[in-house]
């Protein structure tokens, strides 16, 4: 097992929470439920560390592949693992690991956890499986997994709110699908092959390519929810139980955003433009306004943080605009991917402590409303402080790596000459702190109205729930201090620019 | 566009605010340029078939769809039989463990029409779809056909209401995860055996193949069926499922 | 005009009728009976691809073809379950389901 693509980490990675899925599907409800799910997280979480550890010991950087059943592309699926991916891949192993956590202590006694197991699972292992695929329509089958355990866990809760938000989410999720398949079959027709590498190094500039990208894009873009496509996940990420909120911020949107990368700078570069470049790139500076105002006018506390995951993902698109004026236009690397990466990190973290951290305070508020949030800070300090440390990595304050990444982006829109791009992501650090001061002056004020009656506190939440959601706010700021483990797990070590 | 889920039978029937000339004007363009694609752009003439037709001889079937389906591509596959999985999970009601997987109530007015059709049909299916799953091999056919073919026949039998499948039950449960876990089993055996996923043995693909597809066309029946009785029981009316049933 | 040809585009056609009942239709059944006829559609296109000279049959898109139809089934189920549930949590007693 000296290289990664000889060893059998690849396919065990997908396999792993598969296996935990069957097996939660098939026990009933008992003592270790919540000790055998952490179990398997914590297997997965050394799984993909020793994966980061074969794949940076090997000098080269190049991709790892690993032929499954040894027929090869293009006749059998290849799994293909860079840089990017293994960073994803281990994103998504810390945060499963700490969500897990989470999970066990949140439904520790409820019968519904028998369902949300082994969909969780599921979930886990089609985002696995996305990011390790080299393979164009293993990749849509990936995407439908994640659609569909995604919306089947956005409706755990049955309640209305919830299921109406679940089905649109599956009815939006599975047009971006569809979209894509169109993509595939087109691209299928002028290549005649699936496979990813293949498609690279056949893809031109020609007229099928460019309408492939184009479905592929808007597909894509239903399910990152880029303004303005974005009119599903205020309402789906608001009304999900706690941990799939923070997962579905954190991650599942990542994901599409992962196959929009991939498709953009690595299979089909040759057909994109500069204009549709901007067009992203302004579509994403929209989001952020957008998103920054409606979060500030919510009502509710978990709709004011998915607002904040629509406006946040418009930073993610600058990378497209910039990226056109680096040196290498025609892969995914310089420093505005190097940004674009750290705030996928970033980001992941911050708003995975957010959720966790504000559905501790409702469960202990006993409701979502942002007017109940009032002095909740003499009760709940600690649910406060992690809001808060996100909170800042989101505005883009130092120490976090909220900071770090808005930083990249920064120096690197004024290096590309693009300098209206600064003003946009001053300007939404400016908006992001107008909505998160509110929530913060809120809970810190102590003020009695008069005539209201005084709140009874509630039971504390568990100490399991306080303290997964005070690791990835540590997380969070610990990447604030050390940029370069994060960089050069995904780039060769090329000079960080700007730190 | 989605912003109001419009459940009522006598609704509009088109999205009032959905804006016709819009919509109407970029799916046009849409498909305009699409057609151009195809009648300007010939495809790529020889597609896969020249590597299937070249490794058909080693993968165990001579029908190239089954090769490509179960040996080939059999990693998307396993990832298919999961979606089946994870929507069966979401529609079932909660957990009931304690009945049986099939409770037979007698009903008193028999449908001669019905009853008539299911005592020929539902045998004639039953023998089509262990043919079909057999002749996979070489025509046609194989685990998805034949399951698709036992979940209609599970159909038939339900329009009576004779049957109360408990689908919590062990029993169940256990079938619907068969087909997923016994390609599971087999890939990460493989593994073992042959030094990487799937990797089926020159001898024993054919056989492998057939147990695989065994297992499936079971998950995929029960599932199926299992889909289907989601949608027509109604929580409270005698189901085997608890009353605060979540489908 | 070939017969692939002919099917490719019948494929495309049912892909934009899809398309546009998504959008436009009011209620959520046909929102949902859209996304069938989109996904029927890319699999005419995928069939018609499999057979381009009409001489030889390309077995790849049949398996696409054949995973697609298991995927968009599970997707319609999840969505008519919803759908189902929330008519029920709104009227129970006037509407008598089936």
């Amino acid at each position: 097992m000296t290289s990664l693509s000889s060893s059998l980490l690849l396919p065990i990675i997908v396999f792993l929470p598969l296996i935990a899925a069957l097996v939660g599907f098939m026990s009933s409800r008992n003592t270790f439920q919540g000790q055998l799910n952490i179990g398997f997280a914590f297997v997965q979480f050394l799984i993909v560390v020793l994966m980061a550890i074969l794949f940076l010991d090997e000098q080269s950087y190049q991709s790892a592949v690993y032929q499954i059943g040894t027929w090869g592309a293009p006749l059998g699926i290849d799994l293909v693992v860079d840089g990017f991916s293994i960073l994803m891949i281990g994103l998504t192993g810390v945060l499963t690991l700490i969500l897990t956590i989470y999970g066990a202590a949140y439904y520790a006694d409820d019968p519904k956890s028998l369902r949300f197991w082994p969909l969780w699972w599921l979930l886990i292992a089609g985002l696995n499986a996305l990011f390790v695929s080299g393979d164009a329509f293993n990749i849509y089958v990936c995407l439908e997994i994640i659609g569909l355990s995604a919306a089947a866990l956005v409706a755990l809760q049955s309640t209305r709110t919830s299921l109406e938000a679940a089905l649109r989410y599956l009815l939006v999720g599975l047009l971006g699908s569809l979209f894509y398949l169109m993509a595939i079959a087109i691209l299928y027709r002028s290549h005649g092959t699936l496979d990813l590498a293949q498609i690279a190094a056949s893809s031109g500039n020609g007229l099928p390519d460019q309408v492939a990208m184009i479905l592929i894009t808007i597909g894509l873009l239903l399910k990152i929810a880029l303004f303005p496509l974005h009119f599903w996940l205020p309402q789906a990420h608001a009304n999900a139980p706690t941990p799939v909120s923070a997962i579905l911020s954190a991650l599942v949107v990542k994901a599409s955003l992962y196959v929009l990368i991939k498709f953009w700078f690595e299979v089909l570069s040759g057909s994109t433009t500069f204009g549709a470049s901007q067009v992203l790139g302004v579509l994403g500076g929209i989001a952020i306004v957008y998103g920054s105002w409606k979060a500030f006018r919510a009502k509710q506390l978990k709709v004011l943080i998915a607002y904040s995951t629509v406006a946040q993902l418009g930073y993610i698109f600058l990378l497209f605009p910039l990226s056109e004026h680096a040196a290498n236009t025609s892969s995914f690397s310089g420093s505005a991917s190097q940004a674009a990466i750290y705030f996928i990190v970033a980001h992941a973290c911050a708003k995975a402590a957010m959720f966790l951290s504000a559905g501790n305070l409702i469960l202990s508020q006993g409701s979502g409303d942002i007017a109940q949030l009032k002095g909740i800070a003499t009760r709940e300090p600690v649910n406060v402080l992690i809001f808060t440390i996100a909170g800042v990595s989101l505005i883009g304050l130092p120490p976090s790596a909220g900071f770090i990444a808005k930083w990249l982006l920064l120096t690197t829109s004024i290096e590309s000459g693009q300098w209206w791009w600064v003003l946009v992501v001053l300007s939404g650090g400016l908006l992001a702190a107008m909505y998160l001061f509110k929530i913060l002056s809120l809970a810190f004020d102590n003020t009695l109205d008069d005539g209201a009656v005084q709140i009874q506190p509630k039971a504390l939440s568990s100490k399991v729930l306080t303290s997964s959601a005070l690791v990835l706010a540590l997380i969070t700021l610990a990447l604030g201090f050390n940029a370069e483990f994060i960089l050069n797990i995904s780039h060769p070590p090329v000079g960080v620019s700007g730190i | 566009m989605f912003n109001q889920i419009d459940l009522e039978y006598n609704g509009p029937v088109n999205d009032p605010k959905a804006s016709w000339l819009i919509t109407v004007c970029s799916v046009l363009g849409f498909l305009i340029v699409l057609t151009l694609v195809l009648l300007n752009y010939d495809a790529h003439n020889a597609g896969l078939r020249p590597y299937v037709e070249g490794s058909l001889s080693s993968s165990g079937v001579t029908n190239p769809v089954t090769a490509v389906l179960l040996n080939f591509r059999a990693y998307d596959t396993l990832l298919e039989i999961a979606v089946l999985l994870i929507v069966v999970i979401a529609v079932l009601p909660l957990r009931n463990a304690k009945t049986s997987l099939v409770r037979c109530i007698e009903v008193t007015n028999h449908d001669l029409v019905l009853t008539s059709l299911q005592r020929w049909l539902a045998p004639a299916v039953l023998m089509f779809a262990g043919y079909l799953l057999w002749a996979g091999a070489t025509q046609p056919g194989g685990a998805f056909q034949a399951g698709a073919l036992l979940a209609g026949a599970c159909v038939l039998m339900f329009q009576t209401g004779v049957y109360r499948v408990n689908y919590t039950s062990i029993m169940a449960r256990s079938l619907m995860t068969c087909g997923l876990a016994m390609f599971i089993a087999v890939g990460l055996a493989l593994i073992w055996f042959e030094g990487s996923l799937l990797k089926y043995p020159q001898d024993y693909a054919g056989v492998l193949i057939l147990l695989i597809e065994s297992g499936a066309t079971l998950s995929i029946a029960i599932c199926l069926a299992s889909l289907y009785s989601s949608l027509i029981d109604i929580p409270g009316k005698g189901h085997a499922a608890t009353s605060e049933s979540g489908s | 005009m070939s017969s692939a040809l002919l099917y490719s585009i019948t494929g495309l056609g049912l892909f934009a009728i899809g398309l546009l009942g998504i959008v436009l239709a009011g209620h959520v059944m046909r929102k949902i009976l859209a996304l069938n006829i989109m996904g029927i559609g890319i699999f005419m296109l995928l069939i018609a691809i499999a057979k381009q000279d009409g001489s030889f049959v390309d077995p790849v898109p049949h398996a696409m073809v054949l995973t697609g139809i298991v995927i968009a089934a599970a997707g319609t189920a999840l969505a008519l379950n919803l759908m189902v549930r929330l008519h029920r949590m709104s009227d129970p007693k006037q509407r008598k389901p089936k």
